[in-house]
């Protein structure tokens, strides 16, 4: 190979695998990239900021403390379980039911926690029942409903609904338990 | 030869990786069970991959659910914004922690977050100072601990032996003493990650047989997870690269023949097995490549180059004929790919890129392929600069349609708390008020028609006081003159009254039934004050303020002050994209000049030198 071809071989390697490195004009807009990017960051938390504020207002609005309950659900990372749906009444009458895609089961079994229900409800007794349904690592359906009585005082209340391993690693136990600390 | 592509195509590669994997990846992060009911809720979102709403959730933790430790929190939410690559927002939450009192006991904590921040900033040393003295309790943590120091490895120009040996060694041992972990093994894209980086970093030591070895653990572990596939293609492409750089070209061949010809890295394939076929005495096996590259329903940049490559491979086959034709056909073709680019330089605007960001933005969200604003462009959207710059038009656009979502949602609590305005004037009140006006009129019309009666019924009984009897005449004449004369009934209806108390007084009428009566006309009157009352209550209440109007009002204000600032934000964000656009357009043009001219001087030597030898001019 000549010294003329080696260098249009040269040219063409080079100029292939240097693409993506990008050109000149690159460089000196950089300043100008970082700028904008600074600009929409802050633009960005801004607008975190206010979603924060009227998320906040429309809670102390809607869902007073006084009357506000909300309603969580929580599944034991370790526990091998599908999660089909949730049904939860208030004093007999149906207030949320949620079907659970194979993301939201996921979600939950890497720790998280799911805000299953809020709404308002008067001081004095009530009675909440949750019907679960899922299957097991056998593949078979299980379906459970639990109940629990509780007094709705002038404090702020939450529950959670717990999925957790039962004695075998085959059915799981279901629970209500209510978190009084607020 | 080697000399040439290898730093090139190593950095290539290792830049790429980061971006196109390690996102992905750190969402199979192991479950962690906090205190923190809020945390946790924010965790949910994290992992349904709804970056934004996990932060929210955080800011709101600090109002809904107040803890004593806010670190965890602040950590988190360091760990998203490095995601979104918002730095000086995570550097901003990392000193809210390291302002704590409790500032060195939290460094441990800290610290392997920080190092991850400063290593998608791009600061190895920074990132692995930091990496050194952090707390990698978990496996999640340990295995990108050893990404990032592979990673760094393979970035590096200085990079020895001695650290590509300590390092395999550290990985090796990991995995010997942690083969049964199902924590280890559910996230083995790691240790493919890793391996892959340090076969780079072989390779780029000239450890040719030691970048094998490598690669292939890289592709021992890089199975089961959704994105393998496509690592694993990227692993046998640049393991074919590196063997082209060792001049191994029958084996760089077989590898870029098994090759997905419907995978992503179709067009280097086939340029990579050209060139390989060639060095290999296979012309017709390069042309045939390369010409398949021709071929492809897109042309980009790599189309254009071989255009140039196939008559200089023909030229050195002494196919000199064929090499003119071709060296013709590429000629005509720059020709024809400059016209087009400036007929897209003249044409492109900010309209058109916003609303091309638009769509990229959509088809991220919803994962379809998007076409570039023009073929050509194609190689532009391999830059993370770029795309980056495109994603930002998009989301400015994204974060204004959510602010109007907001202002509407601000109207929607307004109307369902009732504050629309009510006044004494309003003329559903004014029907409605008539409405129960009417209803109480009859309702004390019948009240008395009972009472008549009963009264009627009691005087004909046979033992009502002769006194009390005159009276009752006396009191139906005057009513029949006030019934003809149209006096008012108040009166006459008093005097019933008094009639029927002077009965009960008398022992003669029974007192139940006149508290029953008596009750019913007091709640007559009751109800008829509170409806008068009602439109003097409503102009009272209209002069207060409305528990959370003033909030309201000023975070409308809000919406509309952050609406004109990224109004600002847009036009710069869009001329940006546009001027990246059009430069790397103006350097497309270069190099496709650049090509032409090659074309041209090639083409007219060729002519010169078939004459010389005795060619005819129509032979061509």
């Amino acid at each position: 190979m000549n010294n003329y071809k080696k260098k249009i071989l040269a040219s063409i390697i080079t100029t292939f695998f240097f693409l993506p490195a990008g050109f000149a004009a690159e460089a000196e807009s950089a300043l100008t990239a970082d700028n904008i990017e600074k600009k929409v960051n802050q633009l960005h938390s801004d607008s975190t900021d206010l979603e924060r504020d009227i998320g906040l207002l429309e809670k102390d609005l809607l869902f007073p403390p006084l009357t506000r309950v909300e309603v969580f659900l929580s599944i034991d990372p370790e526990l091998d379980f599908s999660l089909k749906n949730v049904a939860l009444s208030l004093d007999g009458d149906e207030k949320s039911f949620h079907i659970y895609t194979s993301a939201d089961t996921t979600a939950l079994q890497m720790g998280g926690l799911q805000q299953f229900w809020e709404g308002n409800v008067a001081l004095g007794q009530h009675e909440v029942t949750v019907e679960f349904l899922g299957v097991n690592v056998k593949g078979k359906q299980v379906k459970k409903t639990v109940t629990k009585k509780f007094e709705k005082t002038r404090k702020g209340l939450a529950f959670e609904l717990q999925v957790n391993k039962g004695d075998n690693a085959v059915t799981p136990t279901f629970a209500i338990k209510a978190w009084n600390n607020r | 030869m080697s000399r040439i592509l290898k730093p090139i195509f190593v950095l290539w590669l290792c830049l790429a990786v980061v971006n196109a994997f390690a996102a992905k990846a750190e969402a199979t992060s192991a479950p962690s069970k906090s205190l923190d009911p809020y945390l946790q809720l924010a965790k949910f979102y994290y992992h349904k991959g709804e970056l934004d709403k996990a932060l929210l959730t955080i800011e709101q933790a600090a109002f809904l659910w107040p803890v004593v430790d806010t670190s965890d929190r602040y950590i988190f939410s360091a760990d998203i914004l490095v995601e979104q690559k918002r730095f000086e927002q995570a550097q901003k939450a990392f000193s809210k922690v390291l302002g704590n009192k409790k500032a060195l006991t939290l460094m441990a904590k800290v610290s392997f977050p920080l190092a991850q921040l400063h290593f998608a900033k791009g600061n190895c040393a920074k990132s692995l100072r930091l990496l050194r003295v952090s707390n990698k309790t978990d496996t999640h943590k340990m295995l990108q601990s050893f990404y990032i120091r592979s990673h760094c490895l393979s970035d590096s120009q200085n990079a020895q032996l001695a650290d590509l040996e300590a390092l395999q060694r550290d990985v090796d041992d990991y995995l010997d003493k942690h083969k049964r972990d199902k924590q280890v093994t559910s996230q083995s894209m790691w240790f493919s990650y890793t391996y892959y980086n340090l076969a780079i970093a072989a390779q780029n030591l000239d450890l040719y047989d030691d970048a094998t070895a490598l690669f292939d653990q890289a592709k021992k572990y890089s199975v089961g997870a959704p994105e393998s596939r496509d690592f694993v293609e990227r692993i046998v492409m640049t393991q074919a690269f590196s063997k082209y750089s060792d001049h191994q070209y029958d084996k760089a061949l077989a590898l870029f023949s098994t090759l997905d010809l419907d995978g992503l890295w179709l067009e280097q394939s086939l340029l990579g097995f050209g060139w390989s076929a060639y060095h290999n005495y296979q012309q017709g096996l390069a042309l045939e490549a390369w010409r398949q590259l021709i071929n492809l329903p897109t042309r980009s940049m790599s189309t254009y180059e071989v255009m140039i490559t196939i008559p200089f491979a023909l030229e050195k086959s002494k196919s000199f004929a064929r090499a003119l034709k071709s060296y013709d056909f590429a000629v005509d073709n720059y020709i024809e790919a400059l016209q087009e680019i400036d007929v897209l330089q003249s044409d492109l605007d900010l309209t058109k890129i916003r609303a091309h960001a638009l769509e990229y933005i959509e088809s991220l969200a919803s994962g379809r392929t998007i076409e570039p604003l023009h073929p050509l462009l194609t190689s532009l959207y391999t830059q993370d600069d770029f795309r980056f710059a495109v994603t930002r038009v998009g989301k400015i656009a994204f974060q204004k349609e959510k602010l109007k979502a907001h202002g509407k949602e601000l109207d929607t609590l307004s109307i369902s708390l009732g504050w629309q305005p009510a006044s004494s004037d309003s003329p559903e009140l004014k029907t409605r008020s008539a409405e129960m006006t009417q209803r109480l009129e009859v309702y004390k019309k019948g009240i008395y028609t009972l009472r008549a009666h009963m009264l009627d019924s009691a005087m004909k009984s046979s033992g009502v006081d002769e006194s009390i009897r005159v009276r009752y005449e006396r009191y139906l004449s005057v009513k029949e003159m006030a019934d003809k004369y149209g006096v008012k009934s108040e009166r006459m209806q008093r005097l019933q009254g008094v009639i029927l108390w002077q009965l009960y007084e008398s022992g003669e009428y029974p007192s139940k039934n006149l508290v029953t009566i008596s009750r019913m006309l007091s709640n007559q009157r009751m109800l008829q004050a509170r409806l008068d009352s009602l439109p003097i209550s409503l102009d009272e209440m209209a002069k207060f303020e409305r528990p959370g109007s003033k909030q309201i009002a000023m975070l409308k204000a809000r919406i509309d002050l952050l609406d004109s600032k990224l109004d600002a934000v847009s036009v710069d964000a869009e001329q940006h994209v546009l001027n990246m656009t059009l430069a790397a357009l103006e350097g497309y043009e270069e190099r496709i000049k650049s090509f032409q001219k090659q074309a041209r001087i090639a083409r007219a030597r060729l002519r010169e030198e078939f004459y010389q030898l005795g060619g005819a001019k129509n032979a061509l």
